[in-house]
This record gives C-alpha cells, sequence and structure tokens, in this order.
C-alpha cells in the first residue's frame, strides 16, 4: 500500500485502524452483571494517544482475543474482576474476561486446580512480552501470589514486560476506576509543572489522589505493587512513545 | 474531520492521514506531502465499507497496513490515479 493512495477497505467485523508506527495500546474494560470499569478504557487511550500511542479501547473482549495482541502491545490496561478462589482463599494469579455471554481467563500460570473455565497462560510465552512496556492489572488480587494460578505481576515482568502493576487486595469502585483515570494522566502530565511522571511515581500519586478524594476509603487502591525497570533512563516513563525494551 | 462528502479545501484544512479523499480536478497537479512529526497518530473506526488513507511515507503491505485489524478485514482495493483505474483488489 503507498502513501499518496486511497483504499476502499472492507470489514467483516468492527475495528480500530491505527497508524502504522504508532505504538500499541489495548485498553480493556467491562460491564459485568455487578460491575461496570467503563469508560475507564476511553479515557486511558485518549491519553495514550495525545503522547503518541495507537490506544484502543475494547469493551468485554475474550481473552483469547486479547492474549493474541499482547505480545504485540506496548501497552496492556485491563480494569476489571480478578479470580476469586471458592474454596480456600488462595485468590488472584488472573484476569477475568466477559464478552457478555461467558468468562475466559489470563492467567499466570497453571499450578493445581484445573479450572472449569477456558483460561490462557502467560506461563507459556517465551520472550514474547519483551515488547510490552506497560501492562496494567487493576484486578482484585491481581498482584497476589495465588497457589493455584500463580503471581500474574512477577510472571508478566518475568517474560519481558518492562514495568507491571496490579493490586494485592480487592478493590472496590470508584477508587478503582478513579485511580485508573489518575494514573494515565499522570504518567502523561502529572508532575506540578504539567510534565510526564515516571510510571512508578505515577502510580505512587494516583493513589495519594484516591486517598484525597475518598478518605479514609482506598477500596484496596493502597494495596498497589508493581515490578519496575528503574533504571532512571526513558524506559521508566511512557514518553516518548515506544515498545518495551528486549 | 465533520465533512460535506465534497467540499472546497482552505489553507487550513488538514488532510488526516487514515481518512482517505477522492480529490476532482480539471488539471493535473503534483502534491507533495507536509507531515506533522508532532502529529497525535490518529486512529480510525472502521466498519463495513470503508475509504482509508496510508499512515506513512513509505509504502508497506497491506499485511502489515493492517495489522491492527488483521482478523477483521476482508478487502482492500486501491485507486490508481495515474491510470483512473481501480487496482486489482487484496483479500486477507
Amino acid at each position: 500500500m503507498y502513501p499518496t493512495k486511497g483504499y476502499w477497505l472492507w470489514m467483516d467485523n468492527p475495528g480500530t485502524l491505527i497508524t502504522l508506527n504508532a505504538p500499541w495500546a489495548d485498553d480493556y474494560q467491562f460491564s459485568y452483571e455487578d460491575l461496570s470499569t467503563i469508560p475507564t478504557a476511553e479515557t486511558a487511550a485518549n491519553e495514550q494517544s495525545i503522547i503518541a500511542y495507537g490506544g484502543m479501547p475494547h469493551t468485554n473482549s475474550d481473552a483469547s482475543y486479547a492474549y493474541n495482541r499482547i505480545t504485540n502491545d506496548s501497552i496492556f490496561f485491563f480494569n476489571g474482576h480478578g479470580i476469586r478462589s471458592r474454596d480456600d482463599g488462595e485468590h488472584g494469579g488472573g484476569l477475568s474476561f466477559w464478552n457478555g455471554t461467558d468468562k475466559t481467563i489470563i492467567a499466570a500460570e497453571h499450578i493445581d486446580a484445573p479450572l472449569n473455565t477456558t483460561t490462557y497462560y502467560i506461563a507459556e510465552f517465551n520472550d514474547q512480552m519483551n515488547d510490552v512496556l506497560l501492562a496494567v492489572y487493576v484486578a482484585c488480587w491481581s498482584g497476589r501470589t495465588s497457589a493455584h494460578l500463580g503471581n500474574l505481576v512477577t510472571m508478566t515482568h518475568s517474560k519481558g514486560a518492562d514495568n507491571v502493576i496490579g493490586f494485592t487486595e480487592e478493590l472496590l469502585n470508584p477508587q478503582s476506576n478513579y485511580w485508573s483515570d489518575r494514573f494515565w494522566y499522570r504518567c502523561r502530565a502529572g508532575s506540578i509543572l504539567g510534565t510526564p511522571q515516571t510510571i512508578p511515581t505515577a502510580a505512587q500519586s494516583a493513589k495519594t489522589d484516591v486517598l484525597i478524594a475518598f478518605y479514609p476509603y482506598t477500596g484496596g487502591v493502597s494495596s498497589l505493587i508493581g515490578e519496575y525497570h528503574s533504571d532512571g533512563g526513558v524506559y521508566d516513563y511512557l514518553i516518548p512513545a515506544r515498545y518495551g525494551t528486549n | 474531520m465533520e465533512r460535506d462528502f465534497l467540499f472546497i479545501p482552505s489553507e487550513d484544512d488538514e488532510i488526516v492521514p487514515l481518512d482517505g479523499y477522492v480529490i476532482i480536478v480539471e488539471e493535473e497537479y503534483d502534491i507533495s506531502l507536509e507531515l506533522d512529526p508532532n502529529g497525535i497518530p490518529p486512529t480510525k473506526n472502521l466498519t463495513g465499507v470503508n475509504l482509508i488513507g496510508f499512515s506513512d511515507v513509505n509504502p508497506a503491505t497491506a499485511r502489515d497496513t493492517l495489522y491492527c485489524v488483521h482478523e477483521d478485514w476482508s478487502e482492500v482495493m486501491g485507486y490508481d490515479a495515474e491510470t483512473q483505474q481501480y487496482e486489482t483488489s487484496i483479500l486477507n
């Protein structure tokens, strides 16, 4: 395809086209029966697009769709339910996707307790997550180590993602949605001068924003944890837009 | 960009990379592209039949250009202004 030509394009399904050189940013939000995280993915995508990422919000996606795209992502953002263990309190280790009909899961690894739900495991990647600059898992217990499914944050980091954020406790809305909105804003322009903050600083500052807005109820946001690149260099920031380092 | 289907552009009009344009001229012209390196990379929502443009200064395969919607597109067909004909379509 050529720069000076126009093209007719037929689509079988709706989709979002982004410029060729814009790093991918996939943002997932959900309308569950008991929780809505809409429009946090749109907010994230808008903030990312301002700083030259190809921000794409997705509503009620399957885990398979996200799992197939994540290795091409620079930014992966999930805001939805985590995994609750019904029997033994070993919550965490995964993300619960909902397409409006069926539930599917992305989890860290399969240790034991086979799930009845279709599950895709981060552990099955080799180094395919090297392109991921930032993964943000806004979900209950997304940073907790589960005896059944492992730890999503440390597993994602071990597979090549530079920066990974999760939460070790149960989250409540609206606090978690607010943390999300503030985090993306702070990555772009969160310093007192309106300049970008590092990813760890943006995460911590957004947590403080929640505390101020909802004092004394942080809704579990205070359990924020992260694995960060943190070498004082460019990969500590989202700006300039780019993929992760190998 | 909210526009009528046909319009006469002014100096201030921006041409958005992912939008496609049909330019009707009475004489032959050469048009050079001026790119804004600080421009926000656009995204374009697609459904059904769409007229799209290309977003880089270098040619790329249809596979790479449309990779972000690689499970969703079925056919793409270019228009060759020199021959004033549609090109052979590419199937996904």
